[in-house]
């Protein structure tokens, strides 16, 4: 069994150029906690989720951090997080997006290798062709449903 | 090991020992500053070439590593390690920042203090470590530029090293090859670098005073932060800061009942594991101390023990007595000469050079110097000033020391970026300064 056997399709609405801002309201609306991001001419750019979001929303220097983070003492007012967010609602989702630790995996694939890479905490694995176009894309749900079908 | 003859007839293929412990020698060097190679690899690796190749035999490349620093440096890495979890170092930066008021010029001033202090009592690279987040989180809420921060943590963590036996690397290798103790270390190096810290938060605030503003609703978001908030355990905090406060004492008194600072920091560390595991299970107590022990920074002992076995390997070979010869007929033997050479020598190499190897070369050469120029007490400048050199001189580059390249990694974490000829400009002119304060005291101290 394959991959292309076993994707679901994707009908991404998040371009590279995009201001965060649109996949933070597009991520609200349509309660998703992650979504591809192309280019115009639908070439696989990366992932955003709402964690990643989270994790460009906290103080820069926090990432200067080693270990465990002990923050408690910041005391932040909601105007400070507001700042923030409006901030990175102006950047563009192509210098936001997480490709450094994201797998893709092609329609040839085994499926057992996307299954080992949802297993190991990737959540969604998105499949592309051999000039990176996103043509769909595996989660634990998209296997669950598939199984349910019986195809 | 002066004077132990030298077994040619072991050395591989009939080779000269001096010529081939030597090649070993400059291989190990040049491979670490190309920085292609692992240290720690590069260092193990002439380390068994020096055996291997037959220069020394396993026994005596065993009792070239100096295992009173090995303990030394352990012990207070487990201490510290335990120590940080506590959360005291972000409540001493948060609460000092607050006692300025917040005002960014106050900031860099005290948090200078701060680091140097820090890195006095504990490692550089722990100081950093803890303080520089903070500083550059600071700087964030000010909006104001984390530069001069990051700069002048860098510089303050190399000065406040200085100053104690355990502040840097290389101060534990003199201390434990010249048998210096920990009050000697304070007390001759102490008041240089009271004075050097002075005149380079002077120079701080020369530099960058003018340009750190901030508005008072900027500085309103630091006096809101709740440094209470940042312990997390406080019985753990006070069992660890005792501990603390008891090995340094121990370095203080142990050596008059010939206990050595390797063994107190050793004691130290396994007494306050045992302590902060009271009450644990077996498997509380295992995850205590494997937690503790993943903070040891193996990699680092290992390459400490490497570099003592390429060491022994030359100086077994003579290499060190024909250099150390050398250099007392270059000043005469005059120990004016010989001190301050040793001191712009060190300050200079250690800007472009590791400094921990380059100290734990010059160790046994400066050993070797002893009989020559009329016995330990004459030799005593030449100790500090291979200190003051190596420590200080770890402010002309970027790579000048390891708490340099950690300050650039966090840096960058965060987003900002120090480049090499930025911090030359910074750090060159303060190098040369700040040696040269430690040359005028050390011939004012010692040779007036």
């Amino acid at each position: 069994m394959d991959c292309g056997t076993v994707m679901a399709p994707v009908k991404t609405q998040l371009y590279a150029e995009d201001p965060a801002g649109q996949a933070i309201d597009f991520m609200c609306d349509k309660h998703m906690g992650l979504v591809p991001v192309v280019d115009h001419k639908n070439t696989f750019v990366g992932m955003i989720s709402g964690d990643r979001l989270m994790h460009l929303m906290l103080p820069g220097s926090l990432m200067a951090m080693q270990g465990k983070k002990r923050v408690s003492y910041l005391n932040e007012s909601r105007e400070e997080f507001q700042e923030r967010l409006d901030a990175l609602r102006a950047r563009p989702l192509g210098e936001l997006v997480d490709r450094i630790n994201l797998n893709v995996v092609k329609k040839n694939t085994p499926l057992s290798d996307a299954l080992m890479l949802i297993s190991e905490k990737q959540f969604v694995v998105p499949v592309v062709d051999d000039d990176d176009k996103l043509l769909g894309a595996i989660s634990f749900f998209t296997i669950l449903h598939w199984i349910k079908k019986g195809y | 090991m002066q004077g132990q003859s030298v077994v040619h007839s072991a050395v591989i293929f009939g080779l000269n020992p001096l010529w081939l412990s030597t090649g070993i020698l400059i291989f190990t060097y040049a491979v670490l500053l190309s920085e292609k190679v692992n240290r720690t690899v590069i260092a193990l690796l002439g380390a068994c070439l020096v055996i291997v190749s037959g220069v020394i035999n396993q026994d005596m490349a065993i009792s070239g590593i100096d295992f009173n620093t090995i303990g030394l440096l352990t012990g207070m890495m487990i201490i510290v390690s335990i120590l940080r979890t506590t959360g005291i170092f972000e409540y001493i930066a948060v609460w000092s920042a607050k006692k300025v008021k917040a005002d960014p010029r106050g900031v860099l001033i005290i948090f200078s203090l701060v680091t140097a202090i820090f890195s006095a009592f504990l490692d550089n690279l722990t100081s950093v470590l803890l303080v520089v987040p903070i500083a550059l989180m600071i700087a964030e809420k000010l909006a104001v530029s984390p530069y001069p921060f990051l700069v002048s943590q860098i510089i303050a963590s190399n000065i406040g090293g200085t100053a104690t036996l355990i502040g840097d690397p290389p101060n534990i290798l003199i201390g434990s090859a010249a048998r210096l103790t920990f009050m000697d270390f304070l007390i001759n190096m102490g008041p240089a670098v009271a004075i050097i810290l002075v005149v380079v938060i002077l120079v701080f605030h020369l530099i960058w005073g003018r340009s750190l503003v901030a508005t008072d609703e900027r500085r309103a978001r630091i006096m809101r932060f709740r440094e209470s908030e940042s312990i997390q355990d406080p019985h753990r905090l006070k069992v660890s800061l005792t501990m603390l406060i008891l090995v340094i004492l121990g370095f203080i008194f142990g050596e008059h009942y010939g206990v050595r600072p390797g063994t107190v920091a050793m004691l130290g560390a396994v007494l306050l594991l045992w302590l902060v595991s009271l009450g644990k299970g077996e498997a509380g107590q295992t995850a205590q101390l494997t937690e503790a022990l993943e903070e040891v920074e193996w990699g680092a002992l290992l390459f400490f023990m490497g570099l003592f076995v390429v060491v022994k390997g030359v100086e077994h070979a003579g290499l060190l007595n024909i250099l150390g010869g050398e250099l007392v007929s270059a000043t005469g033997g005059d120990p004016t000469k010989t001190a301050l050479t040793m001191l712009w020598l060190s300050a200079v190499l250690s800007a472009v050079v590791d400094n921990i190897p380059f100290v734990a070369t010059m160790i046994p050469l400066v050993q070797s110097m002893q009989a020559s120029m009329g016995g330990a007490e004459v030799l005593e400048p030449v100790w500090w000033s291979l200190a003051f050199g190596a420590c200080l001189g770890g402010n002309g580059s970027l790579i000048g020391a390891a708490a340099n390249v950690m300050v650039v990694g966090l840096g960058e974490r965060a987003g900002h970026t120090i480049s090499f000829m930025r911090f030359a400009l910074i750090g060159v002119p303060i190098m040369l300064l700040t040696v040269f304060i430690a040359h005028i005291y050390v011939y004012m101290r010692y040779f007036m």
